[in-house]
């Protein structure tokens, strides 16, 4: 039903491309027929002519758009799954900077925590979805700044918008200006895809509160998918993991009453570890370790993967390079600027405590993911277009059209 | 700080100092997925290996539940349950599938557990079996393992002359275990301050879980052919002890009609656990 109904819309797409080839043809055959007639009322009918063919063309490039939308969605189908449906875990370390970084790193903390309880809506909570927000592990200075912190922002019903709301859109008109595509495209998201072009490292240039002189710090923020209970054993077989506790060296059990409840979960192959102690119940603790050490373990393969898989280290398609700058918030200027895509927004107080800033950059950074996309799948198109000449074969259907 | 708080807060370390636990001096811990569980002087304050107890029997009521073809709910007792922490933490991820049926010998311990019982279990109450409220769920009651019979009748106020069914499909029990050598071992904020009757399992600490195991089969009595299980939490000692005295297919085992199936470790890698099955 799904496939049908994409495919005909793409189809739609297609004949009406066609009929506007046909009327160009048949126009520019007119034009010529008029102009070898000559006369006043010919060239009258010229300019008409040629008025047509002006409006033709905008109708043809309004059509490559919508063709680019059909055939290249915002999001890559091989990510729906996980972009849609997948809770995310966050970690936010500060850099350098001292205690301005951790300063920094706390507002980036509760900025985050603001835009996940708001459930990823707008100002007038528009979009808004039920999430959730619970706080794995925080590491405080006596300033009120934190040296590291990892949240796992949930969804309640384990989604975002859904595949249900993505069927029914295709069924749907396309989005017909950029607004409604930004909308659609956050509706979609769960957690992680909201969030995951956070990963990298911020950048905050201000003066500092005992201070006269501007300074640079940073603060990285990693993105994680955060996989369900229920896949964890599957995830993380136990015998790959070494769980550390501290407990009394004597015999234990009724023996001894010890209210340490530290866990600390090591996933043996990879090094990858996790310790919790902000719980009183040590089985609390234990399972947030081990969602932890999940999320990070299963990120940590995904980027070996693309590693191993492509050159492009960098890309947005490939998950980013974790140390990359990618945005710079900048108090004297009062602007924060995203360096992937680069839009600048001013306002940097009121976007950090409203919260907005990842409800604002996410729709141009995928934008530019499916820009990538569409490069790779143009190359893909000349690679084989030489491969097929050299043996001679004729292609057979029509092309695509491709963006400008 | 107010002079108030200043002077509250100073009693309480005080108390700390006379090594008093944490949990009593707090007034209540966390236990499993039970935030903010009552613990009150002198019941035993949950340890966390007693979390993985709970972990094993919700496994095991997971499994049935897939092909539960009965039309009660599934009966679980928990013998010496103290503050109640075992029981409630197992009906609270359950509360529509399992009643609990809790014993011990004090008396504040059986007030506190259903204290805590009423705290968070009221919430799954509140539907259906109005009449009982949280009884319908989880009731603890003053009995010994020993005393507790078909002839049982709870004779507290609220109920009248009530019998107990003895048809349970799952009994869990951590019993006082430490051999009365090791008494003597103890740190003072466990001896002076915890009951000696929830930590003193006798000689060698094996007296309640003897009981326990004679009582077994009268209590999983039924026409069903289920395996019943027992689940306890033991001093290290025990798993071997047990392992040899209820070995399946020996005299003895089969004299008391219940076997030794298999013992886990906790996470200190220390025999914690053991599993009998009634034969």
């Amino acid at each position: 039903g799904k496939e049908l109904s994409s495919l005909s819309a793409v189809s739609y797409l297609c004949e009406r491309a066609a009929e506007i080839h046909a009327e160009r043809v048949s126009l520019l055959e007119l034009l010529a027929e008029t102009k070898s007639a000559g006369g006043e009322e010919a060239s009258e009918m010229e300019e008409e002519i040629k008025q047509e063919l002006v409006d033709l063309d905008e109708q043809s490039t309004a059509l490559s758009h919508k063709f680019l939308h059909s055939l290249v969605p915002l999001i890559n189908p091989d990510d729906l799954q996980d972009l849609t449906a997948l809770d995310a875990v966050i970690d936010i370390r500060a850099g350098t900077g001292g205690d301005e970084a951790c300063l920094f790193a706390a507002e980036l903390m509760a900025s985050y925590e603001a835009t996940a309880r708001a459930g990823g809506g707008d100002d007038s909570g528009y979009g808004a979805k039920s999430w959730e927000v619970e706080v794995l592990s925080v590491s405080r200075t006596d300033l009120g700044g934190i040296k590291e912190a990892s949240l796992v922002v949930s969804s309640s019903k384990g989604g975002g918008g859904g595949y249900n709301s993505f069927d029914s859109h295709q069924q749907e008109d396309i989005p017909q200006n950029d607004e409604e595509l930004t909308n659609h495209l956050l509706s979609q998201l769960g957690p992680y895809g909201f969030f995951r072009f956070e990963s990298g490292v911020h950048r905050v240039q201000r003066v500092p509160v005992n201070d006269v002189k501007m300074q640079t710090s940073a603060v990285s923020v990693a993105i994680m998918p955060s996989l369900p209970d229920h896949a964890l054993p599957t995830a993380l077989p136990p015998n790959e993991l070494k769980i550390d506790t501290m407990r009394a060296s004597g015999a234990g059990g009724q023996h001894v009453n010890t209210t340490e409840s530290a866990v600390r979960v090591t996933h043996i192959p990879t090094g990858i570890m996790a310790c919790i102690q902000d719980e009183r119940s040590q089985h609390k603790n234990k399972a947030k370790a081990l969602k932890l050490v999940a999320a990070r373990v299963y990120s940590h393969r995904k980027e070996q993967e693309t590693k191993d898989r492509s050159a492009i280290r960098s890309s947005l398609m490939g998950g980013g390079d974790r140390s990359e700058r990618i945005r710079t918030y900048n108090f004297p200027q009062d602007r924060i600027t995203d360096h992937r895509c680069k839009v600048s927004v001013s306002g940097v107080s009121s976007w950090l405590s409203g919260g907005g800033v990842v409800r604002n950059f996410a729709p141009y950074l995928y934008m530019m993911e499916r820009e990538e996309r569409v490069e790779k799948l143009e190359e893909e198109e000349i690679v084989n277009a030489k491969k097929q000449s050299r043996s001679g074969e004729k292609r057979k259907g029509s092309r695509t059209k491709s963006s400008h | 700080l107010s002079k108030d708080e200043r002077d509250a807060y100073i009693s309480l370390l005080e108390r700390r100092m006379q090594h008093e636990p944490l949990q009593y001096i707090i007034g209540k811990w966390d236990f499993h997925f039970l935030t903010g569980l009552k613990i009150k002087k002198p019941m035993l304050c949950p340890r966390p290996e007693t979390e993985e107890l709970v972990e094993l029997v919700l496994a095991e009521v997971g499994n049935l539940l897939r092909d539960w073809k009965e039309k009660r709910k599934m009966r679980i007792l928990d013998v010496g349950c103290g503050t109640g922490a075992i029981g409630i933490a197992i009906a609270n991820k359950y509360p529509a599938a399992v009643q609990v049926v809790a014993l011990d010998v004090l008396p504040e311990a059986v007030d506190l557990s259903n204290e805590n019982a009423e705290q968070f279990l009221s919430r799954y109450s509140a539907h259906g079996d109005s009449k009982l409220g949280v009884k319908s769920i989880y009731e603890a009651m003053l009995c010994s393992a020993t005393h507790f019979t078909n002839n049982t009748t709870n004779t507290s106020r609220d109920l009248s002359k009530k019998k107990y069914k003895m048809n349970f499909d799952i009994v869990v029990s951590n019993p006082p275990y430490i051999p009365l050598k090791d008494m003597i071992d103890l740190s003072s904020d466990v001896v002076e301050y915890e009951s000696y009757e929830a930590l003193c399992g006798g000689e060698d600490g094996l007296n309640v879980i003897r009981d326990i195991v004679h009582r077994l089969p009268e209590w999983t009595f039924s026409s069903s052919s289920r395996a019943k299980h027992c689940w306890m939490e033991v001093d290290e000692s025990h798993p071997r002890h047990l392992a040899r005295w209820l070995s399946p297919g020996s005299v003895e085992a089969r004299r008391c009609g219940v076997e030794y199936v298999e013992s886990y470790t906790d996470f200190c890698g220390r025999d914690r656990f053991v599993k009998l099955r009634v034969s």
